[in-house]
C-alpha cells in the first residue's frame, strides 16, 4: 500500500540521520495487534524500521521505530514523500526478506534478541546485557548483593573501554570501583495541594527490578525495566505504582536513550487498566571524572549538563532531557563514602508524565568539547528532534 | 656526585613517601605497579634520548593517578601541605606538579624495591632518567624544588 510519510525536521541544517518513532496506532489500515514487522521504502531505498512493543500492559506505547537519512532543513515537509508500506502479519511472515529479521531465542531462564550489530540478552530478574557495534551495557536487576544497585547500569563500555571507571580501564582491568553505576534511585509523586509536603519520595534502588519487555531490530535494541511496586496513597484511592525505564541503544553512536514513565493501578482493583502518573525522577551516577570534575551548565537551558575532566584520559558524560534538571549534587547529601565522594553525582528532574533522557559518554575529550556535544545532542535529538507521521 | 649517592639523601624519599601517604595512593601504586611499569616503559621507548620528555610523561601519568584515585579531601589536604612546605622555596609552586613529581619518585623507588631481577635494570634506568630529566627540567623552568630532586641538589 502507498502512504504519505510526513517529516518534520525543525532546524536550519540538513540532518544526516534521525531516529524517529510513529505510534503504531496511527498506521491506518494496519492491525496494530497482529502486525509483526513493517517494510518501508523511500525513493527506492529501504527504511530501517522495526515495531517496538514497549510495554505489554500499555499497547498505546507501541511504536514503529525508524531511521531516516538526509532530512532537509526548514521545518515541515508533511506529505511530500511517498513510502511503500508493507505490514507483515503473524500469519504471513514470508513476503519480506530476512535481512532485518532479528534472531529471537527464548528459554525459561533467558531471552536473547539479536539483530545486525546490536542486541539484548536478559536473564530473568538477574541481569540484562545490551550491545551495539560501539557500546555495551550491563544492567543489574536484583537488590542483592549490595542492596543499592537494583535496576542500575553497572557497566558501560564504549569502544571496548569501561566508561564508569575510566582510569582503571586505562591502567588495567583489575579493581574497578564496585560502586560504579548509573541508576534512577528515587522517584517523587506530587501530593494534593492541601498536603503539607509537596511530594512523597519513593526509593526504588533498594529493591529488585524486573524486565518486562525486550526487543531489537535494525534500528535499536531496548529493554523495558520495571521497579518493585510502591504505593501512592492520598485521601482517596491508593495506587500500586511502578517506575519504568526503557533503555535504548543504537548503531554507531556514543549515547543511550532512557525513556521513563510511572504506571499505577488502584490498590483495591488490580484488574483495572493501569494509568500513567506524573512524577519526578532522581538520577544517581557513580563515575570517576577525577577529584575535580568540571560540570558545565547553561543557566538559561536547564535541560542539559555535562561533566568532564582536565586530565588524561579525559572522560566525559553528557546528560540531556526533555524536562528541566535541578541542582547537581557532587557528592549527594546522603552519600556515605568520603573516599570516593568526588565520583558520586545526583540530580533531580522536573515533573512530567513521560521523560526522555539522553546519556552521552566520551573518552579522550576535553570538558569543553563534551559540553558542546551534549548541548548539540540536546538540541538535535530532544528539543528539536525530527518527527514523522504516516497517513 | 654520582646517582648512587642520592640514595643517602633520604630526605627527598621521605618527603615523597609523606606525599603519597597524604594522598592515600600507596595501595593504588602497589596494586598497579605492573601496569605503571608498562606505562613508564612506553614513555622510555618513545623518548629514548630525551630525559625531560620522559619525566614529563611520568609526571602526567602520576598526575592522572592522583586525580583519579586519591579522593578529593586527600588531594586538597596534600595540596595545602605542599603550599605550606614549599612556601617561599619555589618561584611559582604548582602543588599538583610537585605532588606528581614526588609520586613519580615514590613509584620508581617502589619499583626498585619490589621488582625481580628481570625488571630491576629497567627501574634503575628509570631512576637515572628521572634524576637527569629533573635536573634538566629545573634548568629550563628555574624551579628550585624540581632541582632538589636532582642528584646534585
Amino acid at each position: 500500500m502507498t502512504r504519505k510519510l510526513g517529516i518534520f525536521s525543525p532546524t536550519d541544517e540538513w540532518r544526516g540521520r534521525a531516529f524517529v518513532t510513529v505510534p503504531l496506532g496511527e498506521l491506518a489500515g494496519v492491525d496494530a495487534a497482529t502486525v509483526k514487522r513493517v517494510g518501508m521504502w523511500r525513493g527506492g531505498d529501504r527504511i530501517p524500521a522495526q515495531i517496538d512493543r514497549i510495554d505489554p500492559e500499555f499497547p498505546a506505547l507501541d511504536v514503529v521505530s525508524m531511521v531516516l537519512h538526509n532530512l532537509r532543513p526548514g521545518g515541515a515537509s508533511l506529505g511530500l514523500e511517498t513510502v511503500q508500506l508493507s505490514p507483515v502479519l503473524e500469519s504471513d511472515d514470508s513476503q519480506m526478506g530476512d535481512e532485518d529479521q532479528p534472531l529471537r531465542e527464548a528459554t525459561p531462564e533467558s531471552l536473547t534478541v539479536k539483530a545486525k550489530d546490536l542486541g539484548v540478552y536478559v536473564e530473568h530478574d538477574k541481569r540484562a546485557e545490551m550491545w551495539t557495534n560501539r557500546m555495551r551495557l550491563h544492567i543489574h536487576l536484583p537488590k542483592e548483593p549490595t542492596g543499592y544497585q537494583g535496576g542500575s547500569i553497572t557497566s558501560i563500555q564504549l569502544d571496548d573501554g569501561e566508561m564508569l571507571d575510566p582510569i582503571r580501564a586505562e591502567i588495567g582491568p583489575r579493581d574497578h570501583d564496585p560502586e560504579k553505576r548509573l541508576q534512577v534511585d528515587r522517584v517523587r509523586i506530587a501530593n494534593p495541594p492541601w498536603y503539607e509536603a509537596p511530594w512523597t519520595e519513593h526509593l526504588v534502588y533498594k529493591e529488585a527490578w524486573t524486565c518486562v519487555q525486550a526487543g531489537a531490530g535494525p534500528v535499536r535494541a531496548f529493554v523495558n525495566l520495571r521497579s518493585s511496586p510502591f504505593t501512592v496513597a492520598h485521601d482517596g484511592p491508593s495506587f500500586v505504582c511502578h517506575l519504568h525505564r526503557v533503555i535504548s541503544v543504537f548503531h554507531d553512536v556514543d549515547h543511550i536513550i532512557d525513556d521513563l514513565y510511572v504506571t499505577g493501578r488502584p490498590a483495591d482493583n488490580e484488574n483495572d487498566a493501569p494509568v500513567q502518573l506524573s512524577f519526578a525522577a532522581h538520577y544517581f551516577l557513580k563515575m570517576n571524572f577525577s577529584v575535580f570534575p568540571e560540570i558545565t551548565r547553561v543557566p538559561q537551558i536547564p535541560d542539559w549538563f555535562s561533566i568532564g575532566a582536565s586530565v588524561n584520559p579525559y572522560p566525559g558524560y553528557g546528560f540531556a532531557s526533555s524536562v528541566p534538571c535541578g541542582r547537581i549534587d557532587n557528592p549527594p547529601m546522603d552519600y556515605p563514602n568520603i573516599r570516593s565522594e568526588h565520583s558520586a553525582f545526583s540530580w533531580e528532574l522536573g515533573f512530567a508524565r513521560t521523560v526522555q533522557c539522553l546519556h552521552m559518554f566520551k573518552r579522550k575529550t576535553p570538558a569543553g568539547v563534551v559540553a558542546d556535544e551534549t548541548g548539540r545532542a540536546w538540541f538535535d535529538l530532544i528539543f528539536k528532534r525530527a518527527r514523522a507521521n504516516i497517513t | 656526585m654520582s646517582y648512587e649517592m642520592v640514595q643517602t639523601l633520604s630526605e627527598v624519599d621521605d618527603v615523597a613517601t609523606q606525599a603519597v601517604q597524604r594522598l592515600d595512593i600507596e595501595d593504588d601504586i602497589s596494586t598497579n605497579l605492573d601496569a605503571l611499569y608498562e606505562k613508564l616503559k612506553e614513555a622510555d621507548r618513545v623518548a629514548p634520548d630525551d630525559d625531560v620528555r620522559f619525566v614529563a610523561s611520568g609526571e602526567q601519568l602520576m598526575r592522572t593517578i592522583i586525580y583519579f584515585t586519591s579522593g578529593r579531601k586527600n588531594a586538597l589536604d596534600a595540596m595545602a601541605w605542599v603550599g605550606e612546605q614549599w612556601k617561599g622555596k619555589t618561584r611559582d609552586p604548582n602543588p599538583m606538579t610537585i605532588l606528581s613529581m614526588l609520586a613519580l619518585r615514590y613509584l620508581v623507588e617502589e619499583g626498585m624495591k619490589h621488582s625481580d631481577s628481570d625488571r630491576i635494570e629497567t627501574w634503575r634506568r628509570f631512576r637515572a632518567r628521572l634524576a637527569a630529566g629533573s635536573e634538566k627540567d629545573a634548568d629550563v623552568v628555574q624551579n628550585d624544588f624540581l632541582a632538589s630532586l636532582a642528584p646534585n641538589a
